[in-house]
């Protein structure tokens, strides 16, 4: 945890913190701002915005994403910036709605409500807890049991309770071998 | 400013490259075929600068295609009983076009050749602008149709009807078990190649004779895509056949593709162009015709006989049979009657024959109208709503319901075909010994001695009947949601007319039990059984019962 930054978006007007240890995309997906993003590694220039005011420090991206003549008139990669002191960004491309629309980032301690096989390779995982709001769509990464790795995987329900997963097994899959091997059984918590 | 070179552009392309140097990837997708890396020519380098233009401006037209029929009142002229059946058409199409896009990260990733990458990924693009435009097309029908229920349930429908499951299994065709064998032998080879002729040309060639042409509009769109995803197909087969390891589950797999290809795809499109038009001209295509033409004559004997002489296996017997069923057999006739006889439990109306459909089915097809003509004369008596049943379960209807077959998914309409065999711990009921032979021998681990574990298995509740075993037929259509917004009329109707008396309700459909002749073909004691099947193959055509004593 480093020093917290103010940020303002404009022109709608948004304003959030974060933290100069995460770049700023993160900081907004953290809050359950959907801003405009595709890669998260500097590479698409989807999340290119432009810096009215503040310094930012950037990790390492590619020069098609941002180039240097851009970057010295003032634009910035969000996913890749730094904030080194408050900042008031520009933003390009948005829609008011669907940038207000997300749910903040929480970690969550689930049950394994069930582990169901469907077919011979595709299982069902059903996990139960306190409630995690969630658009359809979305997904989560659930860390594997004995390990700090994550592996992906997008809710199959609606939200309202728990959350069911289809996941498919894969032979030497570090997750779903867990549910084919009986290694992760119900009654387990993630 | 600088000459913009195309050379150079492709060049860059290929510096992007597929090999990733940083990471080694993850094999998600598995093979059982083995392909020896072999440079090809990238098809895609001539095309590159004119792909997106030229994709921008074929979207340009459809989008005027659609202003035009609106404004060209299309909607109100459009003959409905073609209408119907698109909701049942459109429904199902997005999700193979779809399966299609997702399909190309199996080739992409079990294809060692880095310039047949391109052209599949830009076949993955144009898949995904397939679906969308076709469910676009399924949008602008829904809110200018005179009767738009069942065009705003179509992802539901799609999913939890008996017609729209075997366009699923289609789909999912393209992207489950070996790689190879779902993504390029079931999916380009013959889909492709093949069928998509009838799907995207003979059949939107139907729909402008019945004034819809804004489909042919859309499907010729996306046909004019078809060509490149051949030659995707075209590259890696060759491929495959180099390697003579590859050759037996070529065999395997064409015989498998083509006729499952031909149960499901035949049965729909045989049933839209020759059962879903009013234009009953003499000189206008049957099904037949427009099949010998483009599968029999441009397919089979362009197509597919010149790749003998690198070694594949074709199957002619396969090919054969395939026509008989539709010229010997009357499959067209088998599977339309049945979607019929199931009125009730699907989400469109279907309107009787008449004598002027009769003369045409009767000069296309002689003796027709002693095989059908009778069940469709009740079908129209048994449309009026006055108190009898619906058509399937009228006792004085001659028509044996059918087993469904555990593969295609298609009933096994032709009686004397259907096979039965106790796999997997359960009886199952096939429409013909491939279909059998697919579930039984092709879709396994092992396969004439080799390990096959890349290999698929046929898996789910695929007989639909058995979702609803002993239930009733009011209490299944609710289930469906196949009921209008005032909760009582049916989406479904056995004629074309809008006048809530003449529709059918819930309450016409309370009394009826739905079994499953799975279920009950599983409790039988073996004698019943093998005196039950004996009757059935005895039975036909049109599903009537057997004349005269048992053999």
């Amino acid at each position: 945890m480093g020093k917290t930054y103010q940020v303002r978006l404009e022109p709608v007007g948004i304003e959030f913190e974060v933290d100069e240890d995460e770049t700023v995309l993160r900081g907004a997906f953290r809050q359950g701002l959907m801003l405009m993003h595709g890669c998260k590694e500097g590479q698409c220039a989807a999340c290119k915005s432009f810096l009215l005011d503040g310094e930012v420090d950037l990790d390492k991206y590619s020069n098609f994403a941002l180039n240097d003549f851009e970057k010295e008139e003032g634009w910035t990669l969000l996913c890749r910036a730094h904030a080194q002191s408050d900042l008031e960004v520009e933003l390009i491309n948005y829609d008011e709605e669907v940038l207000r629309s997300g749910v903040a980032l929480q970690t969550q301690q689930m049950r394994v409500d069930t582990i169901e096989a469907l077919t011979p390779d595709i299982y069902r995982l059903v996990l139960s807890g306190p409630e995690l709001p969630f658009k359809p769509g979305q997904y989560v990464d659930i860390k594997i049991p004995g390990s700090d790795e994550v592996r992906s995987f997008s809710m199959a329900n609606l939200p309202g309770g728990e959350l069911e997963f289809m996941i498919k097994v894969y032979p030497e899959g570090k997750f779903s071998s867990l549910l084919s091997g009986g290694r992760l059984k119900e009654g387990d918590e993630v | 400013m600088s000459r913009a070179s195309i050379t150079k552009a492709h060049d860059k392309i290929q510096e992007l490259s597929w090999e990733p140097t940083y990471v080694s990837p993850i094999e998600k997708f598995s093979t059982d075929y083995t392909f020896e890396k072999a440079p090809k020519k990238d098809p895609l380098k001539q095309v590159l600068r004119s792909y997106f233009p030229m994709e921008e401006e074929k979207d340009n037209r459809v989008f005027g295609a659609m202003d035009g029929a609106i404004r060209g009142n299309m909607f109100r002229q459009v003959q409905e009983r073609w209408m119907e059946w698109q909701k049942l058409f459109l429904s199902i199409i997005p999700f193979p076009e779809i399966s299609a896009a997702r399909a190309m990260p199996l080739t992409i990733g079990t294809v060692p050749n880095p310039e047949v990458h391109n052209g599949l990924a830009i076949q993955m693009i144009d898949e995904v602008r397939h679906s969308t435009i076709q469910m676009n097309l399924k949008r602008l029908y829904m809110n200018h149709y005179i009767d738009p229920a069942g065009f705003d349930i179509t992802e539901k429908a799609f999913q939890n009807c008996y017609a729209g499951t075997i366009g699923r299994q289609f789909g999912e065709g393209f992207i489950t078990g070996d790689a190879i064998t779902a993504a390029n032998i079931y999916l380009t080879i013959v889909a492709e190649t093949a069928f998509t002729n009838v799907l995207f040309v003979a059949m939107p060639a139907e729909a402008a004779a019945n004034g819809d042409y804004l489909l042919p509009t859309v499907f010729h769109s996306v046909q004019s895509d078809e060509s490149r995803h051949i030659s995707n197909g075209y590259s890696i087969i060759l491929m495959a056949l180099a390697d003579e390891r590859n050759r037996e589950l070529l065999e395997r797999d064409l015989r498998y593709a083509w006729w499952n290809n031909h149960a499901v795809v035949d049965a729909a499109i045989g049933t839209f162009i020759e059962y879903g038009t009013k234009d009953r001209r003499k000189d206008r295509e049957s099904y037949a015709e427009a099949w010998r033409r483009w599968i029999y004559d441009d397919y089979y004997r362009s197509y597919l006989l010149p790749l003998e002489k690198y070694g594949l296996t074709i199957p002619h017997d396969l090919i054969e049979e395939s026509w008989n069923r539709i010229w010997n057999k009357g499959y067209i006739h088998e599977v339309a009657q049945f979607f019929s006889t199931g009125w009730c439990l699907n989400y469109w109306r279907i309107d009787p024959m008449d004598d002027k459909d009769f003369e045409w089915f009767e000069f296309k097809y002689p003796g027709w109208y002693e095989k059908y003509g009778k069940w469709w004369e009740r079908y129209a008596d048994l449309s009026k709503k006055n108190g009898h049943a619906p058509i399937v379960f009228d006792g004085d209807t001659d028509y044996v319901y059918p087993h469904r077959c555990w593969t295609c998914m298609v009933p096994a309409l032709i009686r004397e075909d259907m096979v039965v065999d106790e796999v997997d711990g359960q009886v199952r009921t096939y429409c013909s010994e491939t279909c059998h032979w697919t579930d039984a021998v092709a879709f396994r681990g092992e396969y004439k001695g080799r390990q096959t574990p890349s290999m698929g298995r046929l898996t789910g509740h695929r007989e639909w009947e058995s979702m609803y075993h002993g239930q009733d037929l009011a209490e299944v259509i609710k289930d469906l949601g196949y009921v209008r917004d005032d909760g009582n009329t049916l989406i479904p109707q056995p004629h074309l007319d809008l006048d809530p008396k003449k529709m059918w309700t819930l309450d016409n459909m309370k009394g009826y039990t739905l079994n499953s002749p799975n279920v009950l073909l599983n409790a039988m004691s073996p004698e019943e059984r093998a005196a039950h099947v004996a009757e059935y193959k005895r039975g036909g055509p049109a599903g009537r019962k057997p004349t005269g004593a048992a053999a």
